[in-house]
């Protein structure tokens, strides 16, 4: 495609102009051949004359270059116009020239360009007295201001169509284009310039219906740009963490820019738990009532008490303010009670009795829930069913063997009873539930409507049916006819698993977008790292807008830089062989210890466990069932909460200080040591907090006393006890940063305000952000823990990370000061990522293992009536028919899990490899760069030497003085300037 | 909006709105922090007044970098950093956080080359080092003055310091080197637009940390 536009716009272009040198050739080559310009963007609607004359302005233009590609043959040179169109030289874009010169331009100091470009100087000259309209009073003979307006005057003279300077428009060329070389004024006056032309040609000579068009989809791009700015305008925080990066520097800023972002995603998870799960589930729980009372029950008949939580239930308890709190804060009790927890909700199909039907044997497999199948499986395939030998002599028969209830007062005229029927589903004994049922005993036909949430299934059938009927065979029956799907019912269930998968999908997406940017933006982030030039150009933070902290930046920066320059003498350090032996072990013994650290901490966990199983709750209850509050009891419930959180503080400490004793070479060596070890520990705990509930609630005994069944949970509603303990946990968490927030940053800071010796030796604490940042990760583990089992897990971490933002805020403007080495910088953004990436994936394969295989606790939840959390997925999948055979087998369970990972990874990867090949290509260019010049020199060289034999004067020296000349001319406030300064020496 | 609307009308901001990277919304906001800088100046001046350098430093987000006179002298028409508000809009908008990095580099690039020769030479760098380490050393962000003092004694060194908190001229000439030597492409032993702009692009953080918010 390339090759076939160079070739017409130089066919084009020399005709016009009738130049047939070779430079033009060449130049127009460059134009093209720096790649990243030529974008193809066929417009159809356009004489091919004008697609060439666009070509040529749009690669003047600049900024929004899009060379239009031409189909072959299309330019027809004797069309072309030869008034007002000019060739122009790319070079005299700046926006061209810094494009073209990433790879190098060693031709522009070519002798024959030379001489080239003074023509195609002669030439502009020419255009600028052609053309009056020259905004700005220093226009003349400014070269490097010349190509825009240069395209504007043209696009008068030219047939330039009006959609390319609407479409020019609405892309804000003025803006983003080469106009970042003018000065404000400038470009002020070159948009008014094309805001007229606009208007002139609006009133000119355009058919209506091409101006309505133009102007409606003007109108439609412009309402978008001012919905998307105002858009940008609104983001969340940003004043406070302005404030943040003025007075600490971005890398602090970085944690609260986590902390916002981990605010987007529990939003996102907030809004679909609510929207999903806690709304449906209110409105069927105050839709029916039958769903409250086994809501209590599933508690009541708790006999055996085996479970700890549900020893509180009795509404007394209610009374003691003490008590809610302490239920509150314990999440047991009442809150057990409250949406708060799986086990709250129900599915629309489970009634207070159900359990009766589902051990009644009933296994109809097949469809029969319908309403018009219904009928059938009465009459029509009456020989298959229990019913079939019957006679229905009566119509308590009948009903009978619907398993229907029927309660008629006896004294009602009209003989309105109620009637409920049961019948089994796919999965169990669901109900068919009619209202009122008009019927008279004399075998008349009533008529009545059924409304029946069928079985598991999706759908409301509505029904008007007869009964009895008595067919052809003499057969008594129920018809129903006009049986009509009417609505959606929401299968709650269905809806709860997929929302319990969701979080982990919506989370992920949302990283790896993240991540996209990130890779996007800084495909070179990962080779080549330079830390000078890094610390020199890029090491002051221009955030900063507090003295304190500018001192205190400056001092990192030099810090850092004399830390570069030991690394540099030490790498050439020898260390003696038996040094090296030393090192390494005492690497292995901090190692171990560390390994044993983690290890002696999950002991802990365990022990702290068994110590609470061991107190039965169930003696509770005849101590007056805690009218006082109990503290044995509080340390009991929040004991292995406590561990989990307190070894969570100190063991990061503890890391630091093993890193200390380490040895470490470089202090970059140590921190990045220190940070894999904390996040392998919260990761661990995390884990082993997960395994301990799974060991707990997984009680042996139970399948002893009854091999035959499936999985014997400990706890009737072993969902809720998991999603109690995450809670407390949260809860737990939420303390102990606060105390920690206290303790380390206020108190210390009261300390050293205080006292003089602390203040010398110590000072306010460091904000470390690794270690903050991996905390509000292992914080959001946590969350994403939690989230399946108690969906308004959602409420408390949106709540909770916006109180942590403040506090944190509040304590970092006051009592801390920047860290000295900033080593997760704002753009380590990718490091981040990938750690939350896999701290989600870490979570996901526990609580995924919980979804797809565990049996659900059959006393409460949605889930009662399946034998895994994935069964609703599976049935829609079995009912749908597309899937049913050919993907059926292998779309279940665990493969489901693993799809999932291997899509993420091969997605990463993807954009992995992506960066990896432009980092490929960057090599590449560099390598070029480097040859062109080395070709430039000698060609300099030579050059000189033929001129003046004697002279040895520098390539350097060459392109100063001329330089310096340009720049008195004030009007170069032009980065293109810079751009190419030999360039302008030839001009 | 209030007091930003009667500064304004709304085709002028969207004329601004088009000519800067800002929205309209921050273009009043741009406006109203220039004009506390000088109240006075404004009403008098009507609402493009042209203020000092001294004046438009007084903005903390300015005051406290080492680099502020360069920034105004960079972008000021006259070179001398008295700008009116139309080039302090200008300037904060390519400073701002949704100038693209391309607008940043040549930015920076102009700040760094203190004599306006295209090139970051030896002599530039060492300044550009003495700049970002003089308020480390002498414990206060200094006048262009004070500041042309300390680049003198290059060492920056101050007398009761101890030797680890300041840079040597060794030092100095040994960092120039190592950052001439992972920036030069062209083995020139100057840095040139160029090289800056390669070397920057993939620099950690740069887009993050170059950019002053109002």
């Amino acid at each position: 495609m390339a090759d076939k536009n160079d070739g017409e716009d130089k066919d084009t272009a020399s005709e016009k102009k009738g130049v047939h040198d070779e430079e033009e050739e060449n130049i127009t080559v460059q134009v093209v051949a720096s790649g990243a310009l030529s974008e193809s963007d066929s417009d159809d609607g356009e004489s091919p004359t004008h697609a060439v004359i666009r070509s040529q302005e749009r690669t003047v233009s600049g900024g929004d270059i899009r060379l239009s590609s031409i189909s072959p043959g299309a330019a027809t040179p004797s069309d072309i116009p030869i008034q007002g169109v000019h060739f122009e030289d790319p070079e005299r874009d700046p926006r061209i020239l810094t494009e073209e010169d990433e790879i190098g331009d060693p031709a522009t100091l070519l002798p024959s360009r030379t001489r080239h470009s003074s023509r195609r100087r002669r030439e502009t000259r020419q255009e600028v007295r052609d053309t009056e309209e020259q905004p700005g009073p220093s226009q003349e003979g400014d070269v490097e201001m010349r190509p825009i307006t240069g395209t504007f005057s043209r696009s008068r003279s030219s047939r330039r169509s009006l959609r390319d300077t609407l479409r020019a428009h609405s892309r804000r060329s003025v803006k983003r284009g080469p106009g970042e070389s003018l000065n404000i004024m400038e470009r002020r006056t070159l948009r008014r310039e094309e805001l007229n032309q606009m208007e002139q040609f609006e009133i000119k000579s355009l058919p209506f219906c091409t101006w309505l068009g133009y102007k409606i989809s003007l109108s439609v791009s412009r309402s978008w740009q001012k919905f998307t700015e105002s858009l940008k305008d609104f983001r969340i925080w940003g004043g406070h963490i302005r404030e943040v990066e003025g007075n600490l520097g971005s890398g602090v800023s970085t944690y609260f820019r986590v902390l916002r972002w981990l605010l987007m995603i529990n939003t996102l998870n907030l809004i679909v738990a609510l929207s999903f799960i806690t709304a449906p589930g209110l409105v069927i729980y105050y839709n029916h009532p039958e769903a409250q009372t086994v809501n209590v029950e599933y508690n009541a008949d708790d006999k055996n008490c085996t479970n700890p939580d549900f020893f509180n239930e009795t509404d007394t308890d209610y009374a003691e303010y003490g008590n809610i709190l302490f239920q509150f804060l314990t999440g047991t009790g009442w809150m057990e009670k409250r949406p708060l927890y799986i086990g709250w909700y129900r599915s629309l199909n489970i009634t207070s009795n159900n359990i009766k039907y589902r051990d009644s044997g009933c296994n109809i497999t097949d469809d029969t829930y319908r309403c018009d199948t219904f009928k059938n499986a009465l009459i029509e395939n009456s020989d298959e069913r229990e019913y079939d030998d019957k006679r229905f002599t009566n119509f308590e028969q009948l009903l009978n063997n619907f398993e229907c209830d029927i309660q008629c007062p006896s004294t009602t005229q009209e003989r309105s009873c109620n009637i409920t029927c049961y019948k089994c589903g796919n999965y169990d004994c669901s109900e068919v539930n009619r209202n009122t049922a008009y019927y008279n005993l004399s075998g008349d036909a009533g008529m009545f409507d059924c409304y029946s949430p069928l079985g598991s299934e999706d759908t409301w059938g509505f029904a008007d049916c007869q009964f009895p009927l008595i067919n052809e065979t003499n057969e008594l029956g129920l018809k129903c006819s006009g049986c009509k799907r009417e609505g959606v019912i929401y299968n709650f269930a269905l809806a709860y698993v997929l929302v319990g998968l969701s979080y982990f999908v919506l989370s992920l997406l949302f990283i790896i977008k993240n991540m996209m940017k990130l890779f996007k933006k800084s495909a070179a982030e990962i080779v080549g790292y330079n830390p000078y030039s890094e610390l020199v150009f890029g090491g002051w933070d221009y955030n900063i807008a507090n003295k304190e902290s500018a001192i205190l930046k400056s001092k990192s920066i030099l810090k850092s830089l004399k830390e570069e320059l030991t690394c540099d003498d030490q790498k050439e350090k020898f260390v003696s062989t038996k040094e090296k032996v030393l090192l390494f072990l005492l690497r292995v013994f901090t190692n171990v210890l560390c390994i044993g650290a983690m290890g002696g901490v999950f002991y802990l966990y365990y022990e702290v466990y068994e110590k609470k199983e061991d107190s039965n709750p169930c003696s509770k209850e005849e101590e007056s069932a805690l009218t006082k509050l109990n503290y044995n009891e509080i340390i009991q419930s929040y004991g292995p909460a406590l561990i989990v959180s307190a070894s969570n503080v100190i063991f990061p400490i503890f890391f630091e200080v093993v890193g200390n004793v380490e040895m470490y070479q470089f202090q970059s060596t140590r921190i990045n040591v220190t940070m894999a070890r904390s996040f392998l520990m919260k990761l661990f705990s995390v884990v082993a907090y997960l395994y301990i509930l799974y060991d707990t609630i997984n009680s042996t005994q139970n399948d002893e006393d009854d091999p035959g069944k499936k999985v014997g949970w400990k706890y009737n509603c072993w969902e809720n006890f998991i999603g109690s303990e995450l809670y407390r946990l949260i809860i737990i968490d939420f303390a102990v940063f606060v105390v920690a927030l206290l303790t380390t940053e206020w108190l210390r800071r009261l300390m050293v305000d205080h006292n003089r010796f602390i203040r010398e030796k110590m000072g306010i604490t460091e904000f470390n952000i690794t270690k903050e940042v991996l905390d509000i990760c292992y914080k959001q583990m946590i969350f994403w823990a939690a989230l399946f089992f108690s969906p308004l897990v959602s409420v408390v971490a949106f709540i909770e990370i916006i109180l942590m933002f403040y506090f944190k805020k509040i304590s970092a403007l006051r009592n801390v000061r920047p860290p000295e080495k900033v080593i997760l910088n704002s753009s380590s953004s990718t490091i981040i990522n990938i750690v939350f990436i896999i701290s989600l994936l870490v979570v996901f394969v526990p609580i995924g293992f919980i979804i797809f295989t565990f049996k659900p606790s059959d006393k409460c939840g949605p889930f009662q009536n399946y034998d895994s959390f994935i069964e609703p997925v599976n049935a829609i999948i079995d009912k749908s028919g597309a899937f049913k055979d050919i993907i059926l087998d292998n779309l279940k369970m665990t493969s489901v899990v693993v799809v999932i990972v291997v899509v993420t990874i091969i997605i990463i990867y993807f954009f992995y490899s992506l960066s990896s090949a432009r980092q490929l290509t960057i090599q590449l260019l560099r390598e070029q760069i480097k040859s062109e010049n080395a070709d430039k020199k000698f060609l300099i060289e030579q050059m000189k030497n033929v001129r003046n034999p004697n002279s040895s004067s520098s390539v350097i020296e060459d392109k100063i003085p001329d330089k310096r000349k340009e720049k008195k001319k004030k009007t170069s406030s032009n980065v293109g300037s810079y751009a190419n300064p030999n360039l302008k020496n030839k001009i | 909006m209030g007091q930003g609307t009667s500064a304004y009308d709304q085709s002028e901001l969207a004329e601004f709105q088009d000519l800067t990277y800002f929205t309209k919304r921050e273009v009043l906001h741009v406006h109203k922090r220039f004009a506390e800088l000088a109240p006075e100046k404004v009403k008098q001046h009507g609402r493009n007044p042209t203020l000092t350098k001294e004046e438009i430093l007084l903005l903390p987000e300015l005051a406290a970098n080492p680099f502020k006179e360069r920034i105004l002298e960079v972008f000021s028409d006259a070179g001398d950093g008295n700008m009116n508000f139309e080039q302090f809009l200008d300037m904060m908008s390519q400073l701002s956080s949704k100038a693209p990095l391309e607008t940043k580099i040549d930015f920076a690039f102009k700040i760094y080359d203190f004599n306006e020769d295209g090139q970051i030479c030896e002599n530039d760098l060492q300044k550009v080092i003495l700049f970002l380490v003089q308020p480390a050393v002498t414990g206060a962000t200094l006048t262009s003055d004070e500041r042309n003092q300390v680049i003198k004694n290059k060492s920056c060194r101050v007398s009761n310091k101890k030797e680890e908190t300041v840079l040597t001229e060794k030092e100095i000439s040994a960092i120039v080197r190592n950052v001439i030597n992972e920036m030069d492409m062209d083995d020139d032993g100057s840095i040139s637009y160029l090289d800056f702009k390669h070397g920057m692009s993939k620099l950690n953080g740069f887009e993050e940390s170059f950019k002053v918010t109002l």
